[in-house]
């Protein structure tokens, strides 16, 4: 095996990943999440569903836009279906999640706050999943225009840059819950 | 890929994010349970991402490298292959060394941020490095197996391998956080 070139192709990803992330974290400790009880036990969730939903939601217009039915032309309409079930399951799995998070909170022996982590998980996954779809819609169709296979350049951009707006957008929600209510 | 309703796409990716939905709760219940560690070091938060991203990151690299070179036939499906062992080694290392700086860079830009750290720069790059090492212990293996697996069944590493990683990745990390807290003692 070329130790070198490896380190030459993965490390430099590795490093910038981090720092993205490193960046997401910044947010998250200035967010005051540990002074909403059940806010912690809920972020891992959170992060994860938009990675689950948008992510999947990217790959499956990547296959489309090879197969012909999603149109660059007309991009919002040729990918509406898939658009309405990431919403639909981006509002569902928030309360799903963040009625588990305050279950779990209240079996750990505190009581959650309900109403903050209901309303920073919804607000946050309506957010985030709008902003993401409509970015992966349009470059998905930009990608395809200019002839770049969209599996290798819009699915792993999309994931890290999800990763990271969805963290800055939860912590500004967690934020202004702590400050204002 | 099929092209569907939402309804059907609901149903086919919703069995799933449940499942994962429970996992990663159960993850967050026990960074809850340690809210008061948070609470006294708010610094520690950011370290929760990166620990979380590293085996997702490092899982996919050795997953997609495994997954290449099992077709090609240049590495064998065995834990003993020297160029599953090399490839596992040579991450893992590539994984400490990355998460070494960009520990070191939050060090030294929380507090510009008006963070306090409120911890010794010994104590901040034990607990990144312990959990990451930790978590990279967990995952590296797994992505070899997962693969392996995949390889066996021709299950296509993006739907099988990726997926698996990344849950092991983000579950292991919170609790690789939690024990490098505990070991180190603050």
């Amino acid at each position: 095996m070329d130790r070198k070139a490896m380190v030459r192709e993965a490390f430099p990803a590795l490093v910038v990943l981090g720092m993205v992330e490193a960046l997401g974290g910044l947010f998250l400790s200035g967010s005051g999440a540990q002074a909403v009880p059940g806010m912690l036990a809920v972020i891992p969730a959170l992060i994860s569903l938009r990675g689950n939903i948008s992510g999947s939601f990217a790959s499956r217009l990547g296959s489309l836009a090879h197969l012909g039915i999603f149109d660059p032309k007309h991009p919002f309409s040729s990918s509406k279906e898939g658009i309405k079930a990431a919403i639909v399951m981006s509002i569902s799995f928030s309360v799903f999640a963040s009625l588990l998070a305050a279950a779990f909170t209240w079996l750990a022996g505190s009581i959650p706050d309900m109403a903050g982590v209901l309303t920073v998980t919804v607000l946050t996954s309506i957010v985030s999943s709008s902003i993401l779809s409509s970015v992966a819609v349009l470059s998905v169709a930009f990608s395809f225009k200019h002839r770049i296979d969209p599996d290798n350049v819009v699915v792993p951009l999309l994931s890290t840059v999800g990763d990271l707006l969805s963290i800055v957008i939860m912590s500004v929600f967690i934020w202004l819950w702590v400050v204002f209510l | 890929m099929r092209y569907d309703d939402w309804k059907s796409i609901v149903r086919e990716s919703a069995p799933l994010i449940a499942l994962m939905m429970l996992i990663e709760v159960g993850g967050g219940g026990m960074l809850e349970s340690m809210s008061e560690i948070f609470y006294a070091v708010p610094a520690l938060l950011a370290i929760v991402p990166m620990i979380n991203a590293i085996g997702g990151n490092a899982g996919s690299i050795v997953g997609s490298r495994l997954a290449s070179g099992l077709h090609l036939g240049t590495i064998k499906p065995d834990f003993r292959d020297r160029e599953v062992l090399d490839n596992m080694f040579m991450t893992g290392a590539m994984g400490m060394a990355a998460k070494f700086i960009t520990a070191s860079f939050l060090f030294i830009i929380l507090p510009l941020l008006g963070i306090a750290v409120g911890l010794s720069i010994w104590t901040w790059l034990a607990i990144t490095l312990i959990a990451s090492a930790v978590v990279l212990g967990a995952v590296l293996p797994a992505a070899v197996l997962a693969s392996i697996i995949a390889f066996r069944k021709e299950k296509s590493p993006d739907d099988f391998t990726i997926p698996i990683v990344s849950t092991v990745g983000d579950f292991t990390g919170i609790l690789a956080i939690l024990l490098a807290i505990k070991m180190v003692g603050i």
